[in-house]
């Protein structure tokens, strides 16, 4: 057993968080480190996919419940069944397959997978935001030594939100990142278009209305009052252009320089 | 007629929704950003389901549908609107109408492409 | 003759020595190879073999040449993979991006560890292709080192990924950009180039076959 703090977690990254979108893990390692939050990444994980499927190919469930069985092996020796992930697909796709997926075809997928032990439905899937909620935001209140003031707009997409049942907040008056900005001295403005979809992968097709909908999304939010757009999705990221992981200004709010 | 009927059922055990609950009310399409672009409203798509009408397998809105599940969440009957349009892609995949390389071929720069929107479009668009 | 085992060539019944390898059995009943067999050694993957075996629902593959005859084997020879190759300039590629460019179907990748589970060198192959979709080029190259290019693997992907072309190129970016360069390898080219070894080479091109036979034995003792 490895010891280690009060807050631990397993931790899965994903792909793009080792690409495309470094930024969003080195910041939110450093966010960790200041709070004294442990994220033990999975020795062995797979592509989650992306976006879960809903059809009834399973073959799409693969690599999220391998990831999840890697995950269950690793709990035994870290002691924790909680298994965070950052990036809001990699969330909604792993949520659903833990919390949503059907018995029979877990026992379908278990059948397949001759090659792996079989998934027993134990990891609990949590996002980021819920592992900061649970730390208590009075609690970083307590390492902020600056009201910077900013007035930031959370944009919170699809991904964390739909479907409710593993929604991390409530689907359409979302509040847990406006606490959390609040919390780290920042004046967070809410806006009409922030849990409307960012059009998603139809942007690989450069779909006109991909552009349409960032267009209105950041006018809501200019239209509120919005200096900055923060979201803790990459590819929001990627179809709004305008926008911050919000573990970057955490990170700079937590005085990330001071402390490292 | 008989290969006709088939898409209501086809839809239905690809993707465990039952179309004929609903009732046209036209809320999943009020809710969907994606309407621009699209032949057929979300609404219209589910009626020409419940008719196991061909015309939901040439139309763009399958397509263009981000599964975004704001209609899903929407539906006062229950219906999950985002899983029909998955069944229809797959069916189309399926039935070997979508040519999946003219959809492929349109992507932008691959090098500029986050990977989970790579790997998602190419899991939305192929087989 | 010792004990037998019947095996089934593409349907068809024939009794061999138990013992032999695959390629040896096919030559065995009369079949003489043209196309599909090179070192007889298992390094060089032209002898993708696939079989089944009775009562069991498995399908196996692996090299004809370091793969023993068993009694009910149902197999066939693919003596060629067709595969996409894409050209490209490594010096231009050098992270997941890049090599997304070249090959976008890795992103396809289901985890299904098909190709993992029909590597005859044992090789984790789908680790391969996730390490790739997730930059780690390093781990790429190592895991996908001992592969010799048979190919199965891409015969069995439901991804249509060519795992052996995907893994080819990201050894070679390994090596351009991330491998520490050999300072002795730099020296001995600079040798070469400077005419170091001129004399020497031309002195051998001029000696006849006899004495060049020779002097090849007393290396080789
Ligand atoms: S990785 Fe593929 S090509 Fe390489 S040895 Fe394994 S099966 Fe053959
Ligand atoms: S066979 Fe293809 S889809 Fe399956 S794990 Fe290997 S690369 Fe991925
Ligand atoms: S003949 Fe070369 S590996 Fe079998």
């Amino acid at each position: 057993m490895i010891l280690l703090g009060k807050y631990r977690y397993m931790y899965y990254p994903g792909c793009t968080l080792k690409g495309w979108a470094k930024d969003l893990e080195t910041s939110t390692l450093k966010v960790c480190e200041i709070l004294g939050i442990d994220l033990i990444e999975l020795d062995r994980w797979y592509c989650c996919g992306g976006v879960f499927e809903l059809s009834d190919n399973l073959m799409r469930h693969l690599g999220a419940v391998r990831s999840l069985i890697k995950a269950e092996e690793k709990s035994k020796e870290i002691g924790t069944g909680d298994l965070v992930t950052i990036c809001s697909m990699c969330y909604n796709v792993l949520g659903r397959i833990s919390f949503q997926l059907k018995k029979e075809d877990i026992e379908k997928i278990n059948f397949f997978m001759d090659d792996e032990k079989d998934y027993s439905g134990k990891i609990r899937v949590k996002h980021f935001l819920e592992v900061l909620k649970e730390y208590g935001f009075n609690k970083i209140r307590n390492y902020v030594d600056e009201q910077m003031g900013i007035k930031v707009a959370p944009y919170y997409g699809c991904t964390l939100l739909r479907p409710e049942e593993i929604g991390i907040d409530d689907s359409q008056k979302p509040r847990i990142m406006e606490e959390l900005l609040e919390a780290i001295g920042m004046d967070p403005v809410s806006f009409p278009m922030q849990t409307v979809c960012c059009g998603s992968y139809n942007s690989a097709r450069g779909i006109k209305a991909v552009e349409t909908l960032r267009k209105k999304i950041l006018e809501s939010a200019k239209r509120e009052g919005a200096e900055l757009i923060v979201t803790s999705c990459p590819l929001c990221k990627y179809n709004l252009k305008e926008a911050m992981y919000f573990t970057e200004l955490m990170e700079m709010a937590l005085g990330g320089a001071r402390h490292g | 007629m008989n290969s006709v009927k088939e898409i209501a059922k086809e839809v239905k055990l690809i993707s465990g929704q039952n179309v004929f609950a609903c009732y046209q009310c036209g809320r999943c399409s009020s809710a969907c950003p994606m309407t621009e672009e699209m032949d057929l409203l979300p609404n219209q798509i589910i009626r020409l389901v419940q008719m196991s009408d061909d015309a939901v397998l040439s139309s763009v809105t399958p397509w263009i549908c981000a599964s975004c599940l704001d209609c899903t969440i929407r539906c006062p009957r229950g219906i999950d609107v985002a899983k029909v349009m998955e069944a229809i892609r797959q069916l189309s995949i399926r039935r070997g109408i979508e040519k999946r390389e003219e959809l492929v071929r349109n992507f932008k720069e691959m090098d500029e492409l986050p990977q989970i929107l790579l790997v998602s479009a190419f899991r939305k668009y192929t087989g | 003759m010792g004990k037998t085992v019947r095996i089934y060539v593409m349907g068809r019944e024939y009794e061999v020595p138990e013992g032999l390898t695959i390629m040896k059995a096919l030559e065995y009943v009369g079949y003489r190879y043209i196309r599909g067999a090179g070192c007889r050694a298992g390094f060089c993957g032209a002898c993708t073999t696939v079989y089944r075996k009775n009562g069991d629902y498995k399908l196996y593959s692996g090299l004809a040449c370091q793969t023993t005859v068993e009694d009910g084997m149902y197999l066939v020879q693919i003596p060629f993979v067709p595969a996409e190759k894409p050209k490209y300039e490594v010096s231009e590629i050098k992270d997941v991006e890049d090599i997304l460019r070249v090959y976008p179907e890795i992103a396809r990748c289901l985890s299904c560890n098909t190709c993992t589970k029909s590597c005859p060198q044992g090789l984790e192959t789908m680790d391969v292709i996730q390490s790739i979709l997730r930059g780690d080029i390093k781990r790429a190259a190592e895991l996908s080192f001992d592969c010799i290019q048979c190919g199965i693997c891409s015969m069995r992907c439901p991804a249509e990924i060519t795992h052996y072309h995907v893994a080819q190129l990201v050894r070679r970016v390994y090596g351009k950009h991330y491998l520490k360069k050999s300072k002795e390898l730099e020296r001995r080219i600079k040798e070469i180039e400077e005419g170091k070894y001129q004399e020497e080479i031309e002195r051998l091109m001029k000696l006849p076959r006899e004495e060049l036979e020779r002097l090849y034995k007393e290396i080789r003792r």
